[in-house]
């Protein structure tokens, strides 16, 4: 008797990207499984957010495919893969700053999706007691902290029930009170929601311990990929990124 | 004097309500969409002359052409977005520029064919009467031309405020990734935005033929005010781009009763230039877009 492995999520397959002479992905693939968090490493420059870009549809591959639950979905402009269940964060936290707090997450929701406003605003304040913002809700965007805005923005993310979230550098310069906040409303919202995750970060001991899988990039090609701990010893991981101790 | 005075500002301001609209549809086209277009006021001369026909031909007033040049440029304005600005988005800028000069040239020459150069006037039942208001007699045209202008800018200002798509359209101009990212369709917003910046032009254009007396050529001067107001009151915020109407026309008003004619011009092109290179972001000091 065999486990049955479970199809994968997003598949990335043998995806390449230049900028000019500059090879910023190489022959990348991987596969990413349902209510998984996939860590994503690699030294600056290696190619995280051009791949991050590449699944999200702000630029398309070279060559290569990127598959969501088996369909084709590279080229395809962000906002169709956010209604396909793909939705992002990025480096720098970007909320729409004269909207509220709560309007930054049931704005995209209505414009999206035929929900009556009041359906869309308890989806919010859901979100919003997720990350705990529930206090600031009626507050101007630009008027919060940048660590709570960066909650804000990973609950935007959530607030369609997307089957996949990609996040850029979320751990980056916030306080540890809400690094641990967004740590846990991650793990949540796998347990609850299902739902995946590829997070870029250079903050490695946080991301070995929540990931399921992890993927090293070296200027531009997965230097190694499998289960955190394995990674993080790899040789050419600790050649091409992390350093020896 | 003060009774002067104050007729004086009334007209200033009755103008600056008009030259606010003239520029709003350039100001949120620039600020929100990042589109410089330069063929603003080749639909603002078209909207004079829309209602300039409907007068003629059909013996519509201009205050009922002022509504239809709402939908009609609308439409006109999304149709262009589809054709023209949805292939210029991966493009360099000073290339779209250089596509939209050659949209307003274009667009001239065939009002030029059209209507020749000959100048129009469009002379209503009221545009020779005035009214007293407060002991100062308006003129009655100006009146209704500034209250329509004033009316487009605040249900404006609350479509940008208070729905949905106005919501999403402040949300895309804040940020167009993060947008798309969160499920806003970007370029349906965008077509339906220049189509509301065209169809302000159109609006322009009728508020200012019920007033001015107009040619296919007339619309240079036109986009120089535009600019101005812009300029003057920074990019996307309807709010500031109305203040800044008002000082151009209280400007103009002062300028023309106390200097020579020709130097008026020769002021609001001084304050263009002087604006431009104190204050970049125009008086607002707005380092970003804002709306």
């Amino acid at each position: 008797m065999t486990a049955s492995i479970p199809a994968p999520l997003l598949s990335i397959e043998a995806v390449a990207k230049h900028f000019g002479g500059v090879v910023a992905l190489d022959d990348v693939s991987f596969p990413v499984q349902p209510s998984a968090v996939l860590g994503l490493i690699g030294p600056n420059g290696s190619g995280k957010t051009t791949l991050l870009n590449v699944i999200n549809g702000v630029l398309a591959p070279d060559r290569g495919a990127v598959k969501l639950a088996g369909i084709r979905i590279d080229g395809k402009r962000s906002c169709d893969l956010a209604a396909a269940g793909v939705s992002r964060t990025f480096q720098s936290a970007r909320v729409f700053r004269t909207l509220t707090v709560r309007q930054n997450l049931f704005i995209p929701l209505l414009h999206r999706a035929a929900i009556a406003r009041s359906a869309a605003v308890d989806r919010a304040d859901e979100l919003l007691d997720l990350v705990s913002l529930r206090p600031h809700a009626d507050r101007i965007a630009s008027e919060i902290s940048g660590g709570q805005q960066r909650l804000l923005e990973f609950a935007r993310a959530l607030v369609t029930r997307p089957r996949l979230v990609l996040m850029d550098e979320p751990f980056a310069g916030i306080h540890p009170e809400i690094k641990a906040l967004l740590i846990r409303s991650i793990r949540k919202t796998v347990a609850q929601e299902a739902t995946s995750f590829v997070i870029v970060s250079h903050e490695v001991p946080e991301l070995v311990n929540m990931s399921d899988f992890m993927v090293c990039l070296v200027e531009g090609k997965v230097a190694s990929a499998g289960m955190p701990l394995d990674v993080i010893h790899n040789e050419r991981v600790i050649e091409g990124y992390l350093g020896r101790a | 004097m003060l009774e002067h005075l104050a007729a004086i500002a009334a007209d200033g301001i009755l103008l600056g309500l008009i030259y606010a609209i003239a520029g709003l549809g350039l100001s949120l086209v620039l600020g929100i969409m990042g589109i410089v277009n330069v063929a603003h006021s080749a639909f603002i001369m078209l909207g004079s002359f829309f209602a300039f026909e409907l007068f003629e031909r059909l013996g519509i007033d201009p205050i009922i052409s002022f509504f239809l040049a709402l939908p009609v440029f609308f439409v006109l304005g999304t149709v262009v977005y589809r054709m023209l600005l949805t292939r210029l988005e991966r493009v360099a800028q000073a290339q779209g520029l250089v596509a939209m000069f050659g949209l307003m040239v274009l667009i001239e020459n065939l009002g030029t064919i059209v209507w020749t150069t000959d100048t129009r006037v469009i002379t209503a039942s009221y545009t020779n009467s005035s009214v007293v208001v407060g002991g100062l007699f308006i003129a009655k045209v100006k009146l209704i031309a500034g209250i329509l202008a004033l009316a487009l800018t605040a249900i404006f200002w609350a479509f940008l405020r208070f729905t949905l798509v106005g919501r999403a359209i402040r949300a895309m101009s804040q940020n167009r990734d993060a947008a798309m990212s969160a499920g806003i369709d970007v370029r349906r917003l965008s077509t339906m935005m220049f189509g509301l910046g065209i169809a302000c032009a159109g609006a322009a254009g009728v508020a200012l033929a019920m007033i001015f007396p107009f040619s296919p050529n007339t619309q240079v001067q036109w986009l120089a005010w535009a600019f101005l107001v812009v300029i003057l009151g920074g990019l996307g915020n309807v709010a500031n781009t109305l203040v800044a109407g008002l000082i151009v026309g209280l400007l103009q008003t002062l300028c023309a009763a106390f200097l020579p004619f020709d130097y008026v011009y020769l002021v609001l092109y001084v304050l263009l230039a002087a604006v431009l290179v104190l204050r970049r972001e125009g008086l607002t000091l707005a380092v970003r877009r804002a709306i």
